[in-house]
């Protein structure tokens, strides 16, 4: 390159940046006048509505839930500014028992995000709504509603916000440590201390209320093994860990596609004929309408499992196999609670003193309930 | 240490066998063997009802209220509930007597038939509440107690507050209780303790309590009836319900007045009663309770509790606002159209054909030492004050304006990073006092240099005289800045080629330090009477507090919104002085910025050290 060339080249290059320098002045100038004349606005707004519209309480003050309704049930419970404000977040208007969290959304069922059927399904037998319901905070509805012929069933944990398949939840994980730890002699060390605070963080997590679990969880990191104490706040969690036993717990259980470790979570290829069916359903005739509703349920079982299938010895449920820890398995399959399942499903009432009185001592039983 | 963590840990657990003589067994019913689960709820679709069953047994399992050692069957008839599946159960009858455990174990009965009693003739009564037009429809079915309008399962507060002492050292307090009234002496303490540390102070948080209010008080169907307003909303604009929403426990809440003087709040008045605490014969006496405004004169029950601004068109406080208003539109907006018209300028690549000779004279001052020298606009203590009250300045801003927008999250976050309120409000009276003390001193500085100046000869040999002296001073607004100002507009409007030559100090600088002038006698002034309210009631009528309150948070709201934009446009974001003009931290000014708003004082430097334009090199 000649001098004058690379001469012109400096030249036209040095232009080129003034040019740049000149035109980022300009567009940062331009970005001022944007950033002035919106805060002015914003300013000057506020000011005539603090004159000229009347006071509105905040909502911090009003906007408590004012009803149990289907918002309440699909509404985050955060998203509610006067429950994160009050000290002691107040039920729902108009209902007394309190209520610190919703019932956990599970965002991968199909069968409810799809809008045909709501998060607490069972409306119809009264006897037994409000007890089935009980299950949908814990398993997928194709455990019962989808057909299969493995038995037991072949089940896999998922996450409800993802739908992704995970591991058994902590919460029975360290039920299981601690009862583990209560069999063996020294069996409580160093790394069972790791992993069992490991396990009642993660539980107190997924419990969403689990405050009491952390506290066990600082409690055990702070003392060593060796320590006089341990043994008490070990017998400790062994009495509170059970409260979780509620079917909250930030996982539930489905049916595991064959061969893989997924979840089924839908019946197959029902994206667009749900569409269909929620866009025309209106205007089919029975026949059609039953038509396309069994396509969309190609997976449905013809009868749906009775509560008696699972919650006795030797059910299609295979609740160790799924990580439930032996004593948990024992309330689930036991002969108490299955004799008020079988009234529950027969729908022949029961009596409260009688029944669950535990036989011979006229002490109540003191087991859990029966949900997974 | 490791004792305390255990002793904590057992009475966590299990509350009722630290005490077991006593306890009531938790659940005797078994009753939770179902209702602990959240699940146990249904849908109705057609009526879009949510019907929960679930009962938190953490409630029971921890004593967390009055109600956890009552039996399900206490409330609901055991014979409507024996039979499972229930068949549906009747009204909780609140007024019933109930068996229950007193604090050494002696079954007693119990009932709330007493409240029943006091609701009667009030303005809560059951019958006036179930008739209230609400937007949403009666708030409860007719088979649901009435109690369920303000109340839901009771939850004992924390210890924290009551009894901080005990808060702090329980652990073994209780440790040492539990030695004899364990099974002895039987007291359950656990639950003694968390009763009566929640007795010992309000029964909900002040802002809880607003929250109930506002069911009724703030539903637009409710308010919307002749002579009812939205009472909750007009409180929450008050510094009481502000405070509230900031976590202050100390503030009033609407039982301190509607049920004040140790009054049942269930047997509330309405405010045309002459027996009503909030009476107008009455209300002096209650404000200035013990709890309260203690050496307040009656005057101060003349202050806006509910004061609402749109609500009051035609009152002074209403016209004072609306002055503020007008006040800030006519400063600020137009200082805000100058600063929008200068960047205009920029956008479009203008400049004052002056500006070239004004650039060549700035680079050869700044190239001599005393030209440097004679550039500097600011002396090292006018620095010092300036930084003195910026800092005073962000810290009033960061300490009131919480109170200002106290619905915001912001609030709340810059509050508890204070220390509460109360620390942040102690902060915002000192920096206030120390902003006052500095602006007499700032006063007093000035007016020693007008006597100093005052004595020196004139033109004429006499002494140049208090009032020539006052008068020149450089920061009034003169004559000759007006004719700058058109002709800084005709400049800016492009009716004039060449931009005005201004001199040390620019206009929108005398502008602004008016408006600190004035700002500070303002804000100073309304600010001692808010703060000293007891005092100052003696000396003035209760509206004036009104007054007091509109001034103050306009004039900051003005000074924060000039000083936020305005100012942080001069002296940071404006392209002549990016990042920060230097100015009042070492004195020099930027070239850019001398060009624009200071030829003339660059002229005059030059001129008094003998440059001329186009002169090579400087004059000796």
């Amino acid at each position: 390159m000649s001098g004058s060339s690379r001469g012109r080249a400096i030249r036209w290059l040095g232009a080129l940046g003034r040019a740049g320098r000149a035109a980022g002045k300009r567009a940062y100038a331009l970005a001022l006048i944007g950033v002035i004349g919106y805060s002015s606005f914003f300013a000057f707004r506020y000011l005539v509505y603090t004159l000229m519209l009347p006071a509105e309480a905040p909502a911090q003050v009003t906007q408590l839930p004012r009803r149990l309704d289907s918002r309440v049930l699909e509404t985050d419970r955060a998203a509610w500014a006067g429950l994160r404000t009050a000290e002691h977040a107040r039920a729902p208007l108009s209902h007394y028992h309190r209520l610190d969290t919703w019932i956990q959304p599970d965002r991968a069922n199909n069968c409810t995000t799809s809008g045909c059927h709501p998060p607490l399904p069972h409306a119809e037998r009264k006897e037994v709504r409000a007890f089935l319901n009980m299950h949908a905070t814990s398993m997928h509805c194709g455990v019962c509603h989808m057909q299969t012929n493995e038995q037991p069933l072949n089940l896999a944990w998922y996450d409800p916000a993802t739908g992704a398949s995970r591991g058994v939840p902590a919460v029975l994980e360290a039920y299981a440590k601690l009862l583990s730890i209560e069999d063996q002699p020294g069996g409580y060390d160093e790394d069972a201390r790791r992993v069992l605070v490991d396990l009642l963080r993660r539980a107190a997590v997924e419990a969403q209320d689990g405050a009491i679990l952390i506290t066990l969880a600082d409690h055990l990191r702070r003392l060593s093994p060796e320590a006089v104490e341990t043994a008490d706040v070990l017998a400790g969690a062994r009495a509170v860990l059970p409260r979780f036993f509620r079917g909250e717990y930030g996982a539930k259980l489905a049916l595991r596609a064959a061969g893989t470790e997924a979840p089924i979570l839908a019946h197959p290829g029902v994206e667009s004929e749900i569409e269909r069916y929620r866009a025309t359903a209106g205007a089919m005739t029975d026949a059609e309408r039953k038509d396309l509703v069994d396509r969309l349920h190609s997976l449905r079982r013809t009868e749906a499992l009775k509560c008696s299938d699972c919650h006795a010895d030797g059910g299609i449920v295979d609740f160790t196999a799924a990580g439930y820890p032996p004593q948990r398995v024992r309330e689930l399959t036991g002969t108490i609670v299955a004799r008020m399942i079988q009234h529950i499903s027969d729908g022949s009432p029961f009596y409260l003193p009688e029944f669950l009185t535990a036989p011979g001592t006229g002490e109540p039983e003191t087991g859990e309930g029966s949900a997974p | 240490m490791r004792r305390t963590y255990l002793v904590s840990l057992c009475l966590l657990l299990e509350p009722a066998a630290a005490t077991s003589s006593v306890a009531q067994s938790v659940d005797p019913d078994n009753c939770l063997l179902c209702h602990q689960f959240r699940g146990l709820s249904r849908f109705d679709r057609q009526r879009d009802e949510l019907h929960v069953y679930f009962v938190d047994p953490s409630y029971m399992h921890d004593l967390a209220g009055p109600h956890a050692r009552l039996a399900c069957t206490d409330c609901h008839p055991r014979e409507e509930v024996r039979v499972v599946p229930h068949a549906p159960v009747s009204r909780v009858d609140c007024t019933r007597t109930c068996h229950i455990a007193g604090a050494s174990g002696v079954m007693t009965t119990f009932s709330h038939a007493g409240v029943a009693e006091a609701l009667r003739g009030g303005v809560h009564d059951p019958a006036i509440m179930r008739g209230l037009p609400l937007s949403e429809g009666p708030l409860l079915a007719q088979d649901q107690s009435a109690c369920l309008y303000c109340h839901d399962e009771p939850v004992f507060r924390g210890i924290e507050r009551a009894l901080p002492q005990l808060a702090r050292f329980g652990d073994d307090a209780l440790a040492r209780c539990t030695t004899c009234h364990k099974d002895q002496l039987g007291v359950d303490v656990a639950y003694a303790l968390k009763h009566v540390a929640a007795r010992l102070q309000p029964s909900r948080s002040t802002l809880d309590v607003a929250q109930v209010c506002a069911v009724c008080h703030s539903d637009p169907a409710f308010h919307a009836e002749p002579g009812r307003h939205d009472a909750v909303a007009s409180y929450m604009r008050t510094f009481h319900g502000k405070a509230a929403l900031l976590g202050d426990e100390s503030t009033a809440s609407c039982i301190s007045c509607h049920a004040s003087g140790n009054r049942d709040v269930h047997a509330m008045l309405a405010h045309t009663d002459p027996a009503s605490p909030t009476h107008t014969d009455r209300l002096p006496t209650t404000c200035s309770t013990i709890a309260c405004h203690p050496g307040a004169s009656p005057s101060l029950a003349d202050t806006g509790v509910h004061l609402d601004l749109a609500a009051s068109r035609g009152t002074i406080e209403y016209l004072l606002a609306a002055a503020f208003i007008l006040l800030t539109t006519l400063t600020f907006g137009p200082s805000a159209i100058l600063a929008v018209l200068e960047l205009v300028q920029l956008v479009a690549g203008r400049e004052s054909p002056r500006d070239e000779h004004v650039r060549e004279l700035t680079d050869r001052l700044m190239a001599r030492p005393d030209g440097r020298r004679r550039l500097v606009r600011f002396t090292v203590p006018q620095r010092i004050q300036h930084w003195i009250l910026a800092g005073l300045f962000v810290l009033l801003v960061l300490t009131g304006f919480p109170l200002k927008f106290a619905d915001q999250g912001w609030s709340a976050w810059l509050i508890r990073g204070f220390g509460g309120l109360a620390a942040a409000r102690a902060l915002h009276h000192w920096a206030g006092i120390l902003l006052v003390l500095g602006f007499l001193s700032h006063m007093m500085h000035t007016m020693l240099l007008v006597v100093r100046r005052s004595r020196r000869p004139g033109l004429d040999g006499r002494p140049t005289g208090m009032l020539a002296s006052l008068l020149a001073l450089p920061m009034w607004m003169t004559l000759d800045d007006l004719r700058k100002l058109r002709h800084l507009l005709a400049y800016l409007f492009f009716l004039r080629s060449d931009r005005p030559k201004f001199g040390r100090f620019a206009l929108k600088e005398k502008f602004e330090y008016i408006g600190v002038f004035w700002g500070t006698m303002i804000l100073g002034v309304t600010g001692m009477i808010l703060w000293g309210e007891q005092t100052a009631s003696h000396l003035m009528s209760g509206r004036v507090f009104n007054l007091a309150a509109i001034a103050h948070t306009y004039e900051a709201f003005l000074a924060l919104v000039h000083v936020g934009i305005l100012h942080t446009y001069n002296v940071m974001l404006s392209p002549h002085v990016f990042p920060l003009s230097p100015a009042t931290i070492t004195g020099t000014t930027p070239p850019g910025e001398l060009i624009e708003g200071h030829a003339a004082f660059v002229e005059d430097a030059a001129r008094e050290l003998g440059l001329h334009p186009h002169e090579e090199g400087g004059a000796p």
